[in-house]
């Protein structure tokens, strides 16, 4: 039977499609069954489709059609005749054909019981065919459709199986990533946190120092001055009273007590007052420059002055370790960000530099303005940085000093503050030969 | 999915009895064999059950030619309503030109009867089928059993949809057959849409109707 749709390209899975009576007829059964309904009557047996062409015979030229005299007879609707019988065949109720006896040895009556069981017979067994094939069609169906749907279960399986694997296989290294990615995150806000603190505190120390440095400085200013006019005045009483013998106890005191060092010498201990007042207002004036705690989180930065003003705070540890400073600084343009945190950056690179050696240190810093960027070297001629660590040396808390020293976190601070300030950091190193630190830092984000 | 040869003039339709386990359908084919006791009726095919349980499924075929002279022939099957022949559902499922609900109306089995009819939906959509266009009725059966969910109940759920909704007891026989002729008038209308089967081939509605449930042709709906 030719549907009259093909529209379902998916799926090709029918149950039950049309079949005919010679469909039905194939193989050894039905021919089985004519050959005793022949042998029971003594004569020929045939089924024959609805137009009468014989289909299954014994005894009756197959691919024939029925005598022609069973043909009209059919036409006119009688099913016997002398010497033979037809029974109608029905498929699903449709009739599809005719069984047909033919025997001249026995009589009509006997023929029409032959006729009778062998198409109770014939029906039987085209049911029976008609299950099986029901049966397989539906089961090849079944297993078809199975099929498919089990390859393309198969090919999701086999996807989601490969992400998974993939996944498990990246899962250790990604868990270790993020997990350093947050230590340095926590630690990099404790430094900041304590920097600032440090910061305040030196700002608070340096406002306190401030005014009671002003009063002092001033009354030594004043004391200097006094000093002056006592002396003017002692010069001219000795004066006057020279020759008089009632001054001769006084001189010899003036002598005894050593008046003219002790004027002389209060010269003296009046300038370095000064002068270490006048450091001690240096001092604090650094302090506060450097924690800029009074400042807004971000500004201008002048990067020279900036660096200026770190190497003034270090004043003391690079004349301790008698450090020589090569300044080799460029015209910058400023930079927008935080001063604190800059500085902060330029301060650790730098006492980072002191501790790469003992004697002989020198420490060069250049500025320059690279296209777009300015680029700030800090080199040393220290021991420098093995290329194994170099890849480290920006962790926190990783440091090659011994233990209570270093704390391992000043190049990761500076890695935070760079990067936060879109700007990068590399390293030039070779084992003994010194290392260089070179910041890139944006002039416009 | 209609089946139609023009040359050969004849026209297979396929009308499916869905629902879950233990609902019926098999029983509304038998009955229906009873009850239609025509030469056009084919006999019902049970192919191979298991402890009483459909594991193929069941086919009752009809016969008939429209005085036009064309050959119909409608083929009714019942698919197995366990959860695990879903496979042999979907293959018999396809390209029906209808589709019976066979609910369980026991207060026990709502939630089997809406899975399963969820199954119907999803299955109907996988063989291509669309379930606002295929002809569709729903049969509560086994409403002669105490503990029923109640008629009134069901309609104000089913009424909305505009599907038509039978009470039946297949087992005592009614019902069976308001619910395959509503099935097989709304086939014909889908069928008439397409292939003009009353002014082609002098078949009416109620002819087709009629000749295929042995009541006499322009007796109505009962629903």
């Amino acid at each position: 039977m030719s549907g009259g749709h093909s529209n379902d390209d998916k799926l090709e899975f029918v149950v039950g499609s049309e079949v005919r009576l010679a469909g039905l007829l194939d193989g050894a059964d039905a021919a089985g069954l004519l050959r005793a309904a022949k042998d029971a009557c003594a004569g020929s047996a045939a089924i024959a489709g609805e137009n009468g062409a014989v289909l299954v015979s014994d005894g009756i030229q197959k691919g024939g059609s029925l005598p022609e005299d069973v043909m009209s007879a059919l036409s006119e609707g009688r099913y016997k005749g002398e010497g033979w019988d037809l029974s109608p065949v029905y498929i699903e109720g449709e009739l599809s054909g005719y069984l047909y006896l033919s025997s001249n040895a026995v009589d009509g009556e006997l023929l029409s019981a032959i006729a009778c069981i062998s198409s109770k017979g014939l029906d039987v067994l085209l049911k029976n065919t008609m299950r099986r094939m029901l049966a397989a069609e539906l089961h090849t169906t079944v297993v078809n459709q199975s099929y498919e749907e089990l390859l393309e279960s198969n090919k999701k399986l086999s996807a989601s199986e490969k992400k998974y694997r993939e996944l498990a296989a990246t899962l250790e290294q990604k868990v270790q990533e993020r997990t350093e990615e947050l230590r340095k995150a926590h630690m990099s806000l404790l430094q900041r946190e304590k920097m600032a603190s440090v910061g305040q505190l030196a700002a608070g120390m340096a406002h306190e120092i401030n005014n009671p440095m002003g009063f002092i400085y001033s009354n030594l200013n004043s004391f200097s001055r006094y000093v002056g006019k006592l002396e003017e005045v002692l010069a001219a009483f000795r004066k006057a009273a020279r020759g008089s013998a009632d001054c001769t106890g006084a001189e010899e005191l003036y002598r005894k007590l050593k008046i003219d060092f002790i004027l002389a010498d209060s010269r003296e201990l009046i300038s370095q007052s000064l002068s270490g007042a006048e450091r001690i207002k240096k001092i604090v004036l650094n302090l506060k420059n450097f924690s800029h705690v009074d400042e807004m989180d971000v500004k201008e930065i002048d990067i020279n002055g900036e660096i200026e003003n770190t190497l003034s705070v270090l004043s003391y540890e690079i004349k301790k370790r008698g450090a020589e400073i090569v300044k080799d600084y460029g015209p910058l343009p400023s930079i927008s960000g935080n001063p604190r945190l800059v500085c902060q950056v330029f301060l650790n690179l730098l006492l980072n530099a002191l501790e790469s050696r003992q004697g002989g240190l020198v420490v060069g810093i250049k500025t320059e303005k690279r296209g777009e960027t300015a680029r700030i070297t800090v080199s040393d001629n220290g021991v420098g940085i093995p290329r194994d660590i170099q890849g480290r040396v920006f962790e926190p808390f990783f440091t090659t000093m011994e233990v209570g020293r270093g704390t391992g976190m000043g190049l990761a601070v500076v890695y935070d503050i760079v990067t936060r300030h879109g700007g990068s950091i590399e390293i030039q190193s070779e084992e003994g030969k010194g290392a260089a630190f070179m910041i890139n830092l944006p002039l416009k984000r | 999915m209609i089946e139609f040869d023009e040359v050969e003039m004849k026209m297979v339709l396929k009308l499916v009895y869905y629902g879950p386990a233990m609902s019926g359908k098999t029983t509304n084919l038998l009955r229906l064999h009873d009850l239609i006791d025509r030469k056009e009726r084919g006999d019902l095919m049970m192919l191979d059950t298991k402890d009483d349980r459909t594991i193929f499924f069941d086919l009752l075929p009809f016969f008939l030619k429209t005085p036009g002279g064309m050959k119909i022939k409608l083929k009714v099957y019942t698919v197995p309503g366990q959860v695990r022949h879903d496979a042999t559902r979907k293959a018999v499922l396809s390209r029906a030109d209808g589709v019976a609900f066979i609910a369980d109306s026991q207060v026990s089995e709502a939630s089997n009867n809406s899975e399963s009819f969820e199954n119907l939906e999803k299955n109907l959509s996988y063989v291509g089928i669309d379930i606002d266009k295929v002809p569709l009725v729903v049969q509560f059966n086994k409403k002669d059993l105490a503990n029923t969910v109640s008629e009134e109940e069901i309609r104000q759920t089913w009424d909305a949809t505009g599907i038509p909704v039978f009470m039946a007891s297949a087992l005592k026989g009614w019902g069976v057959l308001e619910t395959f002729r509503c099935l097989v008038e709304k086939m014909y209308e889908h069928v008439d849409e397409r292939y003009f089967l009353e002014r082609k081939y002098g078949l009416s509605r109620d002819m087709f109707a009629g000749r295929l449930t042995g009541m006499d042709a322009g007796q109505g709906r009962t629903a």
